[in-house]
Formats: C-alpha cells, structure tokens, sequence
C-alpha cells in the first residue's frame, strides 16, 4: 500500500494559502482490496486490487474547484498533488461567482485514528466463505440459482486542510451480496420464479464476518425465495392496517427520511440530480404522528457498531453527531456539510462523504434509522395482538420514489396477512403505495427497543458522477395505514 | 450527433457575448435577472488547462509490458492486460435557495477527475484470476502479475469458461475522438457552455446540471493476438434542469440535453432552451385521475425505460441467472451444460418496433471501436420488427452460448470512464430506435379517450427482480391529453405503474423525429423519438 505522509499534506495546504485561495481541503487514500464471487458452490472469480489517490478542494474567488488523480508511483505523489492544487485553484477562479461560497465555521482537528484488526483474511478464506454461502443456498429446495460475493477492502484516508486540520484515518470494510433464485413447478420462466437479494456487511475487518453470521443470511435467503416461489400469494389491492418490520423500515427510512433530509437537496443543490425535499421550509412544522422520530447518528457508540455510517469524523473533518431529523413527529433538523450548513445559519453536523478521495464529499446519511418507542411492544405479537385485518410487510426490495420524496412505491419481497392479531396467508410480492405526511400521519403504533434493528445498505447512489454510498439504515416495528398493492 | 464548424464560431461568440453582459451588468442597472453573476475580476485570460504531466508510459505501451510480464510466469495458458486512462472534467450549475433564491443560476463548482489504472487477468488450468492497480511502476506491474496468477492457482477451474476472446474476423470501425477533450482543451468550452446556459434563465426559474467532457484512452492486449493499439473515445454531455418554485413547491419542471462525442456537438444553450421550455410554462392540473392511460413517451421517458426496463434485461448475465423477464428456456448446450437460454426470434414488442446497437455513430457519445476485451463492436439489430434479435454480452458468456462476441464487454466502474478495475459488465453503446412515421400532433390524435404525454419519467425501476412490471413518476411537467387538447400537469403529480413487455407490445405509434437522450451518469446514449403505448397506470394521484 502506498504510504502517504500526513505532513506532506499540510505542506501542501500551506502552498494553496500562498496561491491566495480562500479555503483548501486535500483528501488522500490508499486501499487494498480483495474480492470472490461464487454461483452454486463453485467459485468463479477472484479479485485483487490497489489503488491510491488524491483530491484537492479549493475555494478562490468564491467559487469551488476540484482536481482529483489517482496516484500512480511514490515518486509522483508530489507531481501529482501540485498538479491536482494548480487545477482546483485555476477551476475554482475561472467558474462564476454568484455570490461566494460561505462555510460554516469548525475548529481544527488533529488525529490519527487506527483500526485494530483482529483477524487477517487470505484469499482462501474469501474463496471459502464465498463458496460455502452458495452451498447453503443451493442446498435449499426449489432454489435453482445461487451467487455470493464477498469483498474486504482496507484504507488508510488521509484529510488536511488550510485551517490546520490533519486527520489520519484506517478504514475497513467486509460484506457481500446474497442472491437466490427459486422456482416452483420447474417453471423455467423468470416469471414463474422468484429471486431475492440481500446484503451483508460491516464497517470493519473479517472478524465481523463470524458476528454477522452470513450463513444464516443466506439460508434465509435461499427459503424466503423458495417459499416465495411455491406457497405465497399475491396480495389483494386495498387501504389497510400495514405492520411494517424493521427490514422493511430500512428502505422506508433511507428513502423518505434520510435522503429528504440531506441539506444540499433542501437548497436545491441537487434538483437537476437526485431532486429536491418536500421538507424544505418546513423545519418546526408536523410531518407525522407525535409517534415518529428518526435521526442520523453517526457517532461510535457501542450501537453503532460495525455500521456503515459510523465514523469519527466526516470528509470535511466535521465531528460526527447526533442529528435529530423528526421528533415526535415535528421536523427538526437536517443533514449539512459546512457550505450547506452556512446557507441555513446552523452548526454542521458531519454530514459530509465521499467513497473516494478521488471524488467530491456530498451529504449523504450515515446511520439513519427510526427510533423505537420506549414504551412500546416488545415482540410482533404485543405489536399486532389488536389488529383484526391488516398486512405485515416483510424484507425490502426496490424503491420508487419521486423526486422530492414524497410520493413513493416501496416493494417488499415478501409479508403476512394478519388476521385477528394472528398472522396468517404468506404474502409475496407486494408495495406500499404512499406519500409520506399521509403515511406518517397514520403512524399509531411503534415498536420498542426490543424490536429495533438496523441493516446495512450498501448501494444508496447520489452525486454526478454517481457515488454508491454504504449507509445504515433501520427501526423497530411500526404500525400505520397504506395502500398495498401486489406487484406481481 | 456531430455539429459543424460554426458551432465553434457560435460558442466563441457567445463567450463575447457573455462578456459583454457582464460588462453591461456592472455598468448598472438592466432588464436582465438581478440575480445575474458580477463579473469575475480573478480571470484574467482564457485558460487551458494541461494534460496531467507524467513520466508514465501511454495505456497501450503500459499493457503491452503488462502482458509480457504475466506470460512470462510460466504455467499461465492465457493473459490478458487493459490500462486505461479517464480524464472527466465538469462544470456543475446550481440554484441554490433558502425560501428565496440565495444563489445562482451559476457554475458553482468545476471540476477535473483523472484516473487510470491496470488489470491483468491470467487463466491457469482454466481458473480465471484477476489483479489491479493504479501503481503503473515495474515493480507494480510485476507484482500484480504475480498476484492474478497466485489469484488463479488458488481456484478450481471454472467450467463455464471457455477462453479469453480471441481475434475477430470484424474489422474495426475508425471513429475520431475529440482532441480537444484528449489533450485537456474542454475546460474554456465547458465554463463558456455553462455561462452561456445560465444567461439564459430568466428570474423566478431555478436552473441546474452538469456539462461534462470525458476522455477515454485505453489499450488492451492478450496471449490470443488482440491488441487494439491505443484507443481513444470521447464524449460531451449537458443535462440541465429548468424549475419554477415558489413556496418551496416545484410548480413546473422541464429538461434539456445535449449528448455528443465532440465538443463541435455540445450545445449546453439548446439544452437550457429545452428544459426552460417546460421549466417556464404553468401547470393547469395538480393531479389526474387514478386509472390506466395511454401514454405518449417523450425521448427522455424512452430512453429511461430502455435504460432501467430493457437494457440490463438484454444483459447475458441476467438472462444467465435468470433475473431477465425477456422469455428464456432451460435447455442443454451442445456439451452437456444446461443453461437458460434466450428465445431469440420470439416476438417480444409491435412490428413498429424496432431497437439497433449502433457503435459506430461518428457524432454520438455512446460510440466506441473496441469493448474493454479488445472485441470490435459492430451495429445489429435487437428487436427487428418487434422480433427479439440481440443481446449484449462479453467473452465469457458469449463463449458460453455458443455466440460470436458482439463487443460489449464494458468495464463501467464507480468512476468516470472506464475502469481497469471494474469488473467486466454487458453493456450497450448507442441504441437507435427506429423512428416512424408520424408528427407529435398525429401520434397525439391517435391517443384513445384521455391519455398522458410524459417528457420525462424518474425512478424508473422495477418493481421485482426479474419481472416487467415497473415503478415510475413524472419528474418534470407532464401532459394530460383531452379531445387533442394539451393540458399541462404539474411535476411530481402522479406514481405509475407499468409493464414493460406490454409498453413494447402495444407501441400503437412512434414519432417520425428522433433526438439523443442519455439517462443520469450513463456511459451510452439512446437515439430515440416519441413512442405511443399502453399498460401504464396512475397510481394515487396528488391532492
């Protein structure tokens, strides 16, 4: 891995200031990863790579300029990075100034934060698991195909800025996908089959793969496609009582909290993009019942753990915090960067990420999840004991959602009729149809601590060029009203 | 598509133009926005940026020593090397607001990306391994080399490959890039674009995107004889986003684009033209019944469905793993491997449909000579007359069905251009449909009882794997068709739901105009007109 040398970033900060910039910030990485991808037991590749590179950010003349390259030689770190400064310092002076770009003031960090691994991976190993979880899943009845992939990447991130800032940070992370395709009858048809997939993954090294456990993952997998396939029904079109369980509630609240609630898009940063907020200019005002509350929280309490979004700091050297987006129902606060947090006169809260030096940091969720009600049931039969018809909405799949998040379809694979407080018909297949103040609105129950759960997300997309950002999302049980629409 | 010279003489003029006003709005008060940018007194002559300066040898001459490197290990039967090297360089408008507008229509920030990387794949006793780096010295080399061959002999053979490509009978295509965008000459062109487009807008509309060169030179070479030399593609893309808000509600919404392989066909002002043409006009309707319409797609809305409902189903991996809704069938090769294979020859759409891939489209910004396997890509046919004709497929699954490899092996990864270290994918180039023959005003009078006409759809995805239903929105001002009449729907007013299969099936009218649509970070583009069908659904409408 190539090393990079932290003082010779200052250096660099300290030439930017001389250049007569405003503001400068340098990101610089290394990272070495491996990968396997497997299919019904045999694997059917292996991957291994390197990389390093460097991202400068300036601001000169109002206006932000960004030169980015991958390091190719030690030798030409320097040449590199000058070259990367000179271009972001012209490019920030040649683009219009309408007004200056204004950031949110934030003290000077130093640090340097390691990662202990404790437990090493060979490529055997990546192979093994891989193979393994294809095996699981193909052993399954009905289940004709079965892939795995498994990657573990490991970083050191390097951020220093004209303000004095110099963080030093080793990142790894480990995860995969699960894929099982079934099919009832023989049927040959992708029609008459049914495919489910999930992910599995950490913000750390190999020794989570044990705590993870993507063994019974993938065999959950492989029987919800399986049982899909040949037992499940397609749910009739109605306004119900919805239950929605955790899983579900990660892609709910990734899609109509987490992302309605990033900052760039409430100014409208992002509206020829990823789209604008319904929320924007409703801070204070009710968007559910007093029952929901949601935050961003990616601070390394033992909760967070492993999750994707969790880190000391963010991109921009921010210390990451707590960010209460709804409480009891009234929206409070959103996500921001230093840019975005000086247009809405309001402290940043390490909002800001990218998934490469290479690329501009953005705001994005880190782990976003709605909170359980610390009163509220303690199981799924407590949480669905008085409801005399309803749906129980089971593992995500695929959102659509329009582009200031308020009108949404979300799929799930799969769900329960409930019937007297009991579940009963196996669902498959099927959406909530919404917009999110009728939705939230409708919110009359929530789960308690017992039922909380967060998941990893490893593909939320945002920004030009795309980043496919990891995330957490999640929450406990929730109980309100929807449309519920089978998606065939 | 490409453009000539005066489009040149057209941006310098605007530039002048631009500075002219720039000059007349510090002069004063005008008629123009008030909102228009002062003029920057840190510019003080036209800049060029230069190429990344580096001792590093070119792609090509980079996978060649890669190449000798990994042959040279011993017990390695096949190897193959690809480098390449992306430059993206972008300008991003942006209207920011707080309540009321606090800045822009302007280029907020501008930016260049460079990348470049090796991969090297090595097949030992039939197991494929592959290594990648960014770290271009010898020793580097060397050792990533080193590494796929240890990658491989540590795996059983994989029994669906066959070998890596070989050389193809095909002759490749020549098609000039752009040598502005390679030798880092897209800068003055971009800000120019971009300050020309923001120039346009008027107060009270919100204008926004992206204008972006990208450069792509690579080489790839393997133990089989293909070796592509050094090969260069370009492209220049102007997605832009014209909104009214008011009260924090986008009350219209339109957008424009420009998509070429040169700078001579950029026009980022015909996009911001485009986009304010629905940006500027007033909803009549906030919603619309719930119900099932005919529905006249616009390019945009076309190329969105082809892009999320078509294309990754003509994909050899989905229909290999069987997440493809395009009809399949279990059935033995010829050695004894039972695969789904596709049922090419079924009639999959209308006989009005007809759907090519057509590389070699000198203007277009999707074009390309080679794949990233080094097969030439060649034009053929899809969907011919509503017949399923094509897939798209790289080496490894071509080779497994028996097909000559059409050359779409793109190695498409999560940075601009294409990535050594991306794994390889079966993507598209240019899809042209075929136009017809009717006028918008004639496809809108073949529309039956109320029907929608939406410009653009947005969050376009399926609503489960390996079906043809999907999950829409209108993102930008749509169109309820009444009695002939147009009558403007705001944006973001209704969910549809639809089937792809049925879209393609029922395709009762395609208009006889086509224009370049690309979608959000796409690598190709769709060469596509107005398209009448049935099968979509409104779901839920606005209150």
């Amino acid at each position: 891995m190539l090393r990079i040398d932290g003082s010779f970033l200052d250096r660099m900060m300290e030439s930017a200031l001389a250049k007569g910039v405003t503001f400068a910030d340098v990101r610089a990485e290394s990272c070495l990863s491996e990968g396997a991808y497997a299919e019904n037991g045999d694997i059917k590749s292996l991957f291994r790579g390197a990389g390093s590179c460097i991202g400068v950010r300036a601001l000169a003349g109002g206006t932000w300029g960004f030169a980015s390259s991958d390091i190719s030689t030690g030798r030409e770190l320097r040449s590199t990075a000058a070259q990367c400064l000179e271009r972001a310092v012209s490019s920030a002076r040649a683009a219009s100034r309408c007004p200056p770009v204004e950031l949110a003031p934030v003290r000077p960090v130093r640090a340097d934060i390691p990662y202990t691994r404790r437990t090493g991976a060979t490529t055997e190993d990546l192979q093994e698991l891989c193979t393994r979880l294809t095996g699981l899943m193909k052993g399954v009845p009905g289940v004709v195909m079965a892939t795995s992939s498994v990657a573990l990447t490991e970083a050191v991130r390097h951020f220093s800025s004209t303000e004095g800032s110099n963080i030093r940070e080793e990142v790894f992370h480990v995860g995969g996908w699960l894929f099982s395709s079934a099919s009832a009858g023989g049927g040959a048809g992708a029609s008459a089959s049914q495919s489910v997939y999930r992910p599995w993954g950490a913000r750390g090294g190999w020794e989570f793969v044990r705590e993870l456990g993507p063994e019974e993952t993938a065999v959950d997998v492989a029987r919800t496609a399986s049982e899909l396939a040949s037992k499940a029904v397609a749910p009739e079109t109605r306004v119900t009582t919805v239950v929605t369980r955790p899983c579900y509630n990660s892609l709910l609240v990734h899609e109509i909290v987490g992302h309605p609630c990033e900052a760039d898009r409430v100014l409208g940063g992002e509206s020829a993009w990823a789209g604008r907020s319904w929320w924007t200019e409703k801070v204070g005002k009710r968007v559910g019942s007093r029952l929901v509350n949601a935050v961003s929280d990616a601070r390394p309490i033992l909760k967070h753990r492993g999750c994707y979004g969790t880190y000391p700091y963010d991109d921009e050297g921010v210390p990451s915090g707590r960010v209460v987006h709804i409480e009891d129902g009234v929206l409070r606060e959103f996500l921001n960067g230093r840019q975005s947090a000086a247009l809405l006169g309001v402290r940043p809260n390490g909002g800001m990420r990218s998934i490469s030096a290479g690329l501009l940091p953005l705001v994005r969720m880190s782990n976003t999840y709605f909170e359980p009600d610390p009163e509220g049931p303690r199981s799924l039969e407590e949480m669905i004991e008085d409801v005399r018809d309803g749906v129980l909405l089971g593992h995500q799949s695929i959102p659509s959602i329009d582009s200031r998040r308020y009108r949404w379809q979300i799929n799930a694979y799969d769900g329960w009729e409930i019937r007297k407080g009991e579940l009963s018909r196996r669902l498959k297949n099927l959406a909530l149809i919404g917009n999110t103040r009728e939705y939230f609105g409708s919110i009359f129950r929530v789960g308690g601590p017992a039922t909380f759960r967060l998941y990893p997300i490893p593909n939320c997309g945002k920004g030009d060029p795309m980043q496919i950002q990891r995330v957490t999302n999640g929450g406990p049980l929730m109980a309100g009203k929807a449309k519920v629409v089978g998606v065939g | 598509m490409g453009r000539d010279e005066g489009a040149g003489r057209k941006a310098r003029k605007a530039r002048s133009e631009a500075q002219g006003s720039r000059r007349k709005a510090k002069g004063g008060n005008t008629t123009e926005s008030p909102l228009r940018h002062a003029p920057s007194p840190l510019r003080p002559r036209p800049l060029r940026h230069a190429p990344f300066a580096s001792r590093l040898e070119e792609p090509e001459e980079i996978a060649r020593r890669l190449l000798k490197l990994a042959l040279a290990l011993g017990d390695v039967e096949q190897a193959e090397a690809y480098v390449s090297r992306n430059r993206m360089t972008m300008t991003r408008l942006e209207t920011l607001r707080r309540g009321q507008r606090v800045a822009g229509p302007a280029a907020q920030q501008v930016s260049t990306f460079m990348n470049m990387e090796a991969c090297v794949r090595v097949v030992v006793k039939g197991a494929v391994g592959t290594a990648a780096t960014v770290h271009l010295d010898s020793a580097s080399l060397g050792r990533v080399a080193s590494d796929a061959r240890s990658i491989a002999r540590a795996m059983p053979p994989d029994p669906n490959f066959w070998s890596l490509a070989g050389p193809s009978g095909r002759r490749p295509a020549r098609l000039a890039p752009d040598r502005a965008i390679l030798e880092g000459g897209a800068f003055e062109a971009l800000v120019d674009g971009s300050a020309e487009a923001a120039g346009l807008c008027p107060s009270g509309v919100d204008l926004a995107g992206s204008v972006i060169a990208i450069s792509e030179v690579f080489g790839v070479c393997n133990s089989l004889g293909i070796d592509t030399g050094r090969c260069e593609d370009t492209r220049a893309v102007a997605q832009l986003t014209a909104e009214r808000v008011e009260g924090g509600e986008v009350l219209s919404s339109g957008m424009g684009w420009s998509a070429s392989r040169s700078l001579s066909g950029l026009d980022a002002a015909a996009a911001a033209r485009q986009a304010l043409e629905l940006g500027l006009l007033r909803p009549r309707l906030r919603t619309v019944p719930e119900g099932d319409y005919d529905v006249l797609l616009g390019p945009y809305s076309v190329a969105d469905m082809l892009d999320h409902m078509l294309v990754p189903q003509l994909g050899m991996a989905q229909i290999y793993t069987g997440t493809s809704w395009l009809p399949a069938e279990r059935a033995a090769t010829g050695n004894g491997v039972t695969l789904r294979r596709p049922l090419l020859g079924t009639t999959v759409a209308a006989p009005s449909v007809s759907l090519r891939e057509e590389p070699h489209l000198p203007g277009a910004m999707g074009s390309r000579t080679f794949d990233d396997e080094g097969v030439p890509t060649a034009p053929r046919p899809l969907i011919d007359e509503g017949i399923w004709r094509g897939v798209f497929s790289n080496s490894y699954y071509a080779h497994l069905y028996g097909l000559e490899p059409p050359g779409n092996g793109f190695r498409f990864g999560p940075r601009p251009g294409r990535m050594a270290s991306a794994p390889l994918s079966n993507s598209p180039t240019n899809l042209v449909l075929r136009p017809g023959d009717l006028s918008f005003e004639e496809l809108v009078e073949r529309c039956r009882c109320d029907a929608l006409y939406i410009p653009r759809t947005w969050y376009t995805y399926p609503t489960r794997y390996g079906a043809s239903g999907f999950s829409s929105s209108n993102r930008s001002t749509a169109f309820l068709i009444r009695k002939g009449e147009l009558v403007p729907v705001a944006p973001n007013a209704f969910k549809l739901r639809g089937d792809m299969a049925r879209v393609l099936r029922e395709a009762r009218g395609i208009g006889r105009e086509a224009s370049t649509a690309t979608t959000w970070s796409a690598s190709f583009c769709s060469i596509v007109p107005h398209v009448l069908s049935a099968g979509l659904r409104v779901e839920k409408p606005s209150e």
